[in-house]
C-alpha cells in the first residue's frame, strides 16, 4: 500500500489548501474514460480507503501528473466521496496544531497558467475563472 | 451592545479564513492609542479574560466595521497572544467540509474597502501588504 501524497501527520487529522476545481467523482470517472479499478488492479497504489472510484482517479492524475494534489475532502477512512478536489497545495499542515497560515495571494496566483496547463495535461479542460481556492481540515479525533 | 465580530462556536474548535494584516499587539495599540488594560482575572467580559484582546476587538467593531480581529494562537480565553490578525472574514473551515473561495472577486471587492479602513485607523498599508491568514483550531 502507498503513503499518501498530501499532508499527513501522525495525528488522524489532515487538511488541505488547494487552487484548483472541485470535481464531480462520477462525472470525473466520465470524463477522465476511467473505468473503476479494483484494490488488486489498483495494487500498490492502492492508499486504503474504501473509496475505489476517488482512488481510481487519484491513481491516474497522479501517475500523468505528480505535481497535482487530489484531496477527498471525507478523509482517507471515511466512505464514498461525492466530490474532490484537485489542483496545486497552497501550503498544510500548520494549522493542524493551532498555527496560523499566511498566503501571499497574488504570488501564488501568478502559477495559474501552471495549474491550468497541469489540469489540461491529465485531461481536466478549465478556465481560469473556474479556479477557485478549497480549503479543508479534516479532524481524525 | 457589544457584539464579538470573529467566529464563535459552541464547541472549543475554531477557525478564520480573513484577507487582512497579521500585526503585533503592542504596536496595534500603539497605533490605535489605546493603553494596554491591567489584567483582571475576575473580569469576565465576554467569558473570556484576556482584556487587551477584548480591547482591541471592541475598537475594531465599532470603528472598522465590517473588518474583524482575530487571535493568532488557540483561544483558551485566558493567554494572552503577541499578534493578531485584521481583515475581512472570507469564511470558516467546518470539520471535513470544503470551503471553496472565489479569491480573484472576492479581493476585487474587498481589498480597497480593506485598506481603507485600515489606513483610517493608522494601520498604513498597501496592496501588497495584504495576505490571506488561515487558522484552524480543533480545541483538543
Amino acid at each position: 500500500m502507498k503513503t499518501r501524497q498530501g499532508f499527513v501527520s501522525n495525528s488522524s487529522n489532515s487538511s488541505f489548501i488547494i487552487r484548483g476545481v472541485k470535481l464531480k467523482t462520477s462525472k470525473a470517472l466520465k470524463l477522465l474514460g476511467l473505468k473503476l479499478k479494483t484494490k488488486e488492479e489498483l495494487g500498490e497504489d492502492y492508499y486504503g480507503s474504501e473509496d475505489l472510484a476517488f482512488e481510481t482517479i487519484q491513481n491516474y492524475i497522479n501517475k500523468k501528473c505528480k505535481k497535482l494534489y487530489v484531496e477527498n475532502p471525507n478523509g482517507y477512512e471515511e466512505g464514498n466521496c461525492e466530490s474532490f478536489v484537485v489542483g496545486l497545495s497552497w501550503g498544510s499542515g500548520e494549522f493542524h496544531y493551532g498555527g496560523i497560515v499566511s498566503i501571499d495571494v497574488e504570488k501564488e496566483m501568478a502559477k495559474d497558467d501552471e495549474i491550468l496547463a497541469m489540469l489540461n495535461k491529465v485531461g481536466i479542460v478549465v478556465d481560469k475563472k473556474d479556479l477557485k481556492l478549497h480549503l479543508c481540515y479534516i479532524c481524525g479525533g | 451592545m457589544k457584539t464579538k465580530s470573529g467566529f464563535v462556536s459552541n464547541s472549543s474548535s475554531s477557525s478564520f479564513i480573513v484577507r487582512g494584516i497579521e500585526i503585533k499587539v503592542k504596536k496595534l495599540l500603539r497605533l490605535f492609542g489605546l493603553k494596554k488594560p491591567k489584567r483582571n482575572k475576575q473580569n469576565e467580559l465576554w467569558g473570556c479574560e484576556d482584556e487587551t484582546f477584548e480591547l482591541l476587538n471592541e475598537y475594531v467593531s465599532e470603528r472598522m466595521n465590517p473588518l474583524s480581529i482575530e487571535k493568532t494562537i488557540r483561544d483558551d480565553g485566558y493567554t494572552e497572544c503577541d499578534s493578531v490578525v485584521i481583515g475581512m472574514t472570507w469564511g470558516d473551515m467546518g470539520d471535513g467540509s470544503v470551503e471553496s473561495i472565489n479569491i480573484e472577486e472576492k479581493m476585487e471587492d474587498d481589498d480597497e474597502n480593506i485598506i481603507d479602513k485600515l489606513n483610517r485607523n493608522n494601520v498604513k498599508v498597501t496592496k501588497k501588504d495584504l495576505r490571506l491568514h488561515i487558522f484552524y483550531s480543533s480545541g483538543g
